[in-house]
């Protein structure tokens, strides 16, 4: 019963039928939709709904563990992402994390590179300033950081180091950000500096969010999926969805009564 | 965890279905007094619309603060931010709709022709008697979420309109006075009309400025005297 | 009942407390010290009786033989000579057994953490398990029959080394699979979405994020075989010089001591040499604890 509201013309995600199952039991269910290039979409619903086992199937993170299986499909740019390396899917796909979780032992401009030293990339040292620059740069991180670059990460604050996992997925110059939860570890201020950084992003890359928090869904995002009980059950543009949605379970989510 | 919420738009609910019934009550007045086709109001009826509507003032400047300040808290979403909102604008209405009692309540006193009121009253009546049952109906559709009866009141509202244009003209020509005089007669109610509603642009422009009060200082001065 | 209360907090009992307090505080300062006392009163004893033996001399010389030590202590003269071939073969047999069983039990601690629950890993955590409780000369007698039997046929360094490194395994292994199931499972995350493969996830992101809890239970693992002697008598058997010939055998300091404590000329020996040995110890567990605290 989903009512895909929008027609997405030439998606940049296009999930067909995905199912995820722990052992015997179907976390996802059959979940069809399109993610819109360039905009930032957000993933909602109350705890345990498959929010973040879908976004996490989107960069097969499940192989890690063996007693989880999908089935169905998700292409990127038209190209099934099982049809690729993990290591080529996940520099298309970056992702961040609920915690902050800069690799303790490297400082921060090695932690912005970490996905070039740690796979044994070599690039010239200009090469890897200029990254480390711009990824800064996008995150409204470099003017902070400049001047102790040599430091280790986990010496700033929560939001910084939340800033600079992204710039970390940024590095690669990704098409898809994935974010399971980004702010639900930081205070108020330095969550709404990551809100406004997500939207700032969107012109060059193409966001998907996962939130419990339907506020922050409301705020920032262009379209939102609704998922109650492994099932998508509407998706749409978001000031459509939060003023007049569709399918009764969306309303009872919304107005508190479920969840 | 929406105790807050849903107790503040019940306590915005109880508040609008007080204030609803209390226009109706003035409504009601006003069919009392228009049904009974004399142009003289007794002290009672008129003290007691005028203090229904300055008790009508107060609980509309309390329920729409109660409105802003359920969407700020609470963020209301879906059908529910829908409701509030739908609330306050039916508020704006309910208001006008108390100021046009008191209007045609003073107006009732200043006719100096009891014979030609004394005609058209049943008219009046009739026309008094449907407005009030659309208003009462309308508003039920809105507490009982009902379609059809909104639907009813809207259209409703169209024939309404028609009526009200050929009730003037058909009140001119049974009125016992040379042709010019209709004309006259017609032309001074169509400057009347017109200078009605050029007031009621004055009116709004007061309402605008009311508005812009309220955003710059978050004071609610509807209905009360300008000190400064 | 509101009496009752009333009368609960009227009373004050603050100066029996106060005095509880003061006598627990005492108890527990007397109880710790007597607890400490030992390695004090060691060390004490170590120092009063060996130092005057300790010089240069005393590190960089072989051991003297018994006529010399005997007209030296007929003399009241300090025994010449010293246990650098004691050191040496100490050194050579611990790096010898650390390159053995470092290795192979940080390779089995990252085993037994990628398959937890698994029956097999649950079996080789056992048997980690069993095989720190073998008595060290039980692993003496199986390092003469695989090394000094087969190998090297006859006593060697390398036989010594091999039954150090059974001893210093299982620790090895235990603080890896600890520190690894430590780090939050959120790194490992980190680098998978970065789209490092796992091997290098396990080698370069969380070997290094847990290397001071490793290097904790590699120090910790050789500060103990550090003053083993048991098997080094069956493996090493000894020698009066310096030697860095793996297959042929080394002394070592414990085995000097139990030398010296057996030949009534040197006994005067044992003191200065055990004074080392625990001196040897003791900066390895304060550096163990530096390096734990640096690093966090």
């Amino acid at each position: 019963m989903t009512n895909t509201i929008a027609d997405i013309k030439d998606p940049i995600l296009s999930i067909k039928d995905l199912s995820i199952s722990y052992d015997k039991h179907k976390a996802v269910k059959n979940v069809t939709v399109d993610i819109k290039r360039n905009t930032v979409t957000a993933i909602m619903g109350p705890s345990g709904c498959g929010k973040s086992t879908l976004l996490r199937a989107l960069n097969r993170m499940h192989e890690l563990y063996e007693n989880i299986h999908t089935e169905g499909e998700a292409l990127l740019n038209g190209l099934n992402i099982y049809d690729m390396s993990t290591i080529k899917l996940r520099r298309k796909m970056g992702m961040v994390f609920q915690r902050p979780n800069p690799f303790p032992t490297m400082s921060i401009y090695d932690n912005v590179v970490a996905g070039y030293k740690l796979n044994g990339i070599r690039a010239k040292k200009k090469e890897k300033d200029e990254i480390v620059e711009r990824s800064l740069r996008d995150v409204a991180l470099w003017d902070e950081v400049k001047d102790s670059l040599h430091k280790k990460g986990t010496f700033l604050s929560g939001g910084q180091q939340q800033r600079l996992c992204i710039a970390r997925a940024l590095a690669f110059s990704p098409e898809v950000i994935l974010m399971d939860e980004p702010t639900s570890a930081l205070d108020p201020i330095a969550t709404s500096k990551v809100e406004d950084l997500l939207v700032k992003l969107k012109e060059n890359y193409s966001i998907v969010l996962v939130t419990h928090n339907m506020s922050q869904a409301a705020r920032i995002s262009d379209y939102s999926l609704f998922m109650y009980l492994g099932e998508l059950v509407e998706y749409g543009k978001s000031k459509n969805m939060f003023t007049n949605p569709v399918d009764p379970r969306t309303e009872e989510y919304l107005t508190g009564k479920i969840g | 965890m929406t105790i807050k919420k849903d107790d503040a738009i019940n306590h915005i609910q109880a508040d609008f279905e007080s204030l609803a019934n209390l226009v109706l009550e003035q409504l009601d007045q006003m069919e009392g007094v228009i049904t009974t086709g004399k142009i003289s109001v007794s002290e009672d009826v008129v003290k007691k619309i005028l203090k229904n509507e300055k008790e009508l003032d107060k609980k509309e400047v309390k329920l729409s603060d109660k409105i802003v300040n359920a969407i700020v808290l609470y963020q209301p979403m879906a059908s529910e931010l829908r409701w509030v909102i739908a609330c306050y604008r039916i508020l704006i209405s309910l208001e006008r709709i108390g100021d046009y009692v008191v209007n045609i309540i003073n107006f009732v006193d200043k006719i100096k022709t009891p014979e030609i009121y004394d005609k058209l009253h049943e008219v009046l009546a009739n026309m008094t008697i449907q407005s009030i049952k659309m208003v009462r109906e309308s508003l039920l559709s809105f507490l009982n979420d009902d379609r059809e009866i909104a639907i009813w009141t809207i259209k409703n509202d169209l024939v309404f309109d028609e009526i009200n244009k050929k009730l003037l003209k058909k009140l001119l020509s049974k009125t016992d006075t040379a042709d010019a005089n209709k004309h006259l007669l017609m032309s001074i109610v169509t400057i009347k009309e017109m200078m009605s509603n050029i007031e009621r642009i004055a009116d709004h422009a007061s309402n605008i400025a009311e508005a812009a009060i309220y955003s710059i200082d978050g004071k609610d001065i509807r209905h009360h005297k300008i000190e400064k | 009942m509101v009496e009752s209360i009333k009368t609960l907090s009227d009373q004050d009992h603050s100066a029996k407390r106060l005095f509880k307090d003061k006598f627990v505080y005492i108890g527990v300062i007397v109880l710790s010290a007597i607890t400490i006392s030992p390695i004090v009163l060691i060390i004490a004893k170590l120092i009063i009786k060996g130092y005057r033996q300790i010089s240069l001399d005393f590190l960089v010389q072989n051991t003297p033989d018994s006529f010399q030590a005997m007209t030296a202590v007929a003399n009241g003269e300090i025994i010449p000579g010293g246990i650098a071939n004691g050191i040496v073969g100490t050194f050579v047999m611990v790096v010898l057994a650390a390159v053995i069983a470092i290795p192979v039990g940080v390779l089995t601690g990252i085993f037994l953490y990628e398959n937890q629950g698994k029956f097999i890993a649950n079996l080789t955590r056992n048997i980690s398990d069993i095989l720190q409780g073998v008595p060290s000369i039980v692993l003496g007698l199986i390092s003469y029959l695989w090394i000094v039997k087969h190998v090297t046929n006859g006593f060697s360094a390398l036989a010594g080394s091999v039954s150090l490194s059974i001893m210093m395994l299982p620790m090895i292994v235990r603080s890896t699979e600890e520190t690894l199931k430590m780090i939050p499972q959120t790194l490992k995350e980190a680098a998978l979405a970065l789209g490092v493969p796992y091997h290098k996830v396990i080698f370069r992101v969380l070997i290094p994020t847990g290397f001071s809890g490793l290097l904790t239970g590699i120090l910790i693992g050789i500060s103990r075989i550090l003053g083993e002697t048991a098997p080094l008598m069956l493996t090493a058997l000894g020698s009066s010089m310096i030697n860095i010939d793996i297959t042929k055998p080394t002394s070592a300091i414990p085995l000097l001591i139990w030398d010296f404590y057996n030949d009534p000329n040197m006994i005067g020996l044992i003191w200065s040499s055990s004074l080392l040995l625990m001196a040897i110890v003791l900066i390895l567990n304060i550096v163990a604890k530096q390096v734990a605290a640096k690093r966090s």
